[in-house]
């Protein structure tokens, strides 16, 4: 029995050190899909190096990032002024790679006939200034405007608060969800709502709106003609130098080579290098 | 000789045991207390007064009165559905039902107990948060969904709890009742209740406790809204909820971190005050 249970250690043991985990990513939900399509192609060009990936928001890649239990943190958002200052307080240095474009499309139940919105009404109803559809065009429907946002710890979140909201908070009323995909889904589902997501999560299940006119194709996020465009971001540890080699500098060439910026189309973003 | 020295052995093992989770809980004390001392400082009573709840914004709002308001609410109304319930199941279960019956009701409900409550709250979240929009509640996660979560989660261990302390009563005091010619159900009502009252108010504390502190399925099914709901299909937020879902964002040693120990500390206290309420009902009970 005693050699039994020892044998068992032993293999849990080498089953821990022997596959050890080689490259850790963490970071933004948004760009979950376009990572997950990464690392499965990744893996197979570099079988030796074993990744671990995971989207629980920007906010938690970065401080994943810190805290070193990360290689590699994705971010849907710029660094934010106190993780700027936490970098200088902690001798710690972090580099940029922008590796897409994205627009956060606005999204509202596909009954819904409503095609465009100003940022003033967008940040209207998130406020809580308004807070029923005709108040928006008298033709729509008279009904209370269900409102969903990314949580706080999204850097969707982050991009929206800074190019809508402004210094105007959001009101409680509106519904947090964990994931963009949870908001396409709920959306979906849930009559007279209106969310806001990467456009890579957008399906037939829900309606595009336009923003000032302008929808959130290609070719708008690109020349930044859609308002809220943005870039998408992985950031390393730069601290002890820009890495030459090794599973981060692997999987970096990866990303920016013609095959990693085709996933990022094939993902439903928009590539990096403007394919 | 060896058994004395087995003996003492064994006295010094529980005795470290014993000391070892004093320590842990004062531990725990210890540290909330000063991990919350900045946002008590910085903060002040605005922390119990204000809803104001924006910690991402700047400046950042820390006031929590909704999230601790919503953890009452979810409480006492929680409580209120499972216990009652848990009752007349622990009752049947008790009095009423064969052995056979008892004894396979029991074990799935010691089974049933042990699901995690992320499954729970996933099931839910899939299957009748849909419901909602498809019958004019265009809240899809709401209290009501939560409460309804929250009565899956705790009704077998309430039961169980209750069960055993229902179990335990001489059934001296049971058979003395009917000879008195009082009918079953008013016995075990009346008589065995009485009797098995410090375990069945052990029950509701725990039922309580285990509510108050509950955290994946109000986040998943509450809808995070930082709001104090006015009617059942209202999302809404609690103190758990708020510490799940924002520790991973918050700076470490930046206000929200502290401002988010400060919940914990909130929900320390709670528990505290419900065991501490029960141990006064009991001795009032007893009198």
């Amino acid at each position: 029995m005693r050699k039994f249970i020892l044998t068992i250690a032993f293999v849990s043991l080498f089953a821990v050190f022997g596959f050890a985990t080689a490259l850790v990513i963490k970071g933004s939900n948004t760009m979950l899909d376009i990572a997950q399509l990464w690392v499965e192609e990744f893996n197979k060009q570099n079988p030796d190096i074993k990744v671990t990936l995971e989207g629980a928001g920007s906010s938690t890649g970065i401080a994943a990032l810190f805290n070193g239990t990360t290689d590699i943190a994705n971010s849907s958002r710029w660094f934010k002024d106190s993780e700027v200052q936490k970098m200088f307080e902690m001798k710690k240095w972090f580099a940029p790679v922008l590796v897409a474009w994205d627009g956060i499309a606005i999204v509202v139940h596909k009954d819904l006939p409503v095609k465009n919105l100003t940022i003033q009404q967008i940040k209207d109803i998130y406020t809580g200034k308004i807070t029923r559809w005709n108040q928006i065009d008298p033709n729509l429907p008279a009904r209370d405007i269900v409102a969903f946002s990314r949580n706080t710890a999204s850097g969707t979140f982050e991009v929206f608060k800074e190019k809508v909201l402004g210094d105007e908070k959001m009101s409680p009323r509106v519904r947090m969800l964990e994931s963009s995909m949870a908001e396409l889904e709920t959306v979906a589902k849930t009559p007279y709502s209106i969310a806001y997501f990467g456009v890579g999560y957008v399906d037939q299940s829900v309606k595009v709106v336009s923003v000032n006119g302008v929808m959130p194709t290609k070719q708008n996020i690109l020349s930044s003609k859609y308002a809220l465009s943005r870039p998408l971001f992985i950031f390393i540890d730069v601290t002890k130098g820009w890495p030459e080699e090794g599973p981060v500098a692997e999987f970096l060439r990866f990303v920016m080579s013609k095959k990693g910026q085709e996933l990022v189309e094939k993902a439903g973003f928009v590539a990096a290098l403007g394919q | 000789m060896r058994r004395e020295i087995k003996d003492k052995t064994r006295k010094a093992l529980m005795a470290i045991s014993s000391v070892t989770a004093i320590a842990a809980l004062f531990g725990i004390y210890y540290y909330l207390v000063k991990e919350s001392l900045p946002a008590i400082r910085s903060v002040g009573a605005e922390l119990f007064l204000s809803d104001q709840w924006y910690p991402v914004w700047e400046p950042g709002e820390y006031g929590m009165r909704a999230l601790i308001i919503n953890s009452l609410i979810v409480t006492v109304l929680g409580t209120l559905l499972v216990v009652p319930v848990a009752y007349f199941i622990a009752i049947y279960l008790h009095g009423f039902a064969t052995k056979k019956e008892k004894s396979i009701v029991r074990r799935l409900i010691e089974y049933l107990s042990g699901i995690p409550s992320v499954i729970i709250a996933f099931v839910f979240l899939t299957y009748l948060s849909p419901i909602f929009p498809a019958i004019g509640i265009y809240s899809p996660q709401n209290l009501l969904l939560a409460l309804i979560g929250l009565f899956f989660l705790t009704i077998p261990i309430s039961t169980v709890l209750i069960l055993e302390s229902l179990d335990s009563v001489p059934k001296e005091l049971e058979e003395a009742s009917a000879a008195l010619g009082a009918l079953p159900l008013k016995t075990y009502m009346k008589v065995t209740t009485k009797a098995a009252l410090p375990g069945v108010m052990n029950a509701i504390v725990l039922t309580a406790n285990r509510i108050v502190g509950e955290t994946i399925v109000v986040l998943l099914l509450g809808g995070g809204a930082a709001m104090v709901p006015t009617k059942l299909t209202d999302p809404f937020k609690t103190l758990t909820a708020a510490i799940a879902s924002e520790m991973p964002e918050a700076a470490k040693f930046s206000i929200h971190y502290s401002a988010l120990f400060f919940a914990g500390l909130v929900l320390v206290i709670f528990s505290t005050v419900f065991e501490l309420t029960s141990v006064m009902l009991l001795r009032r009970s007893r009198r």
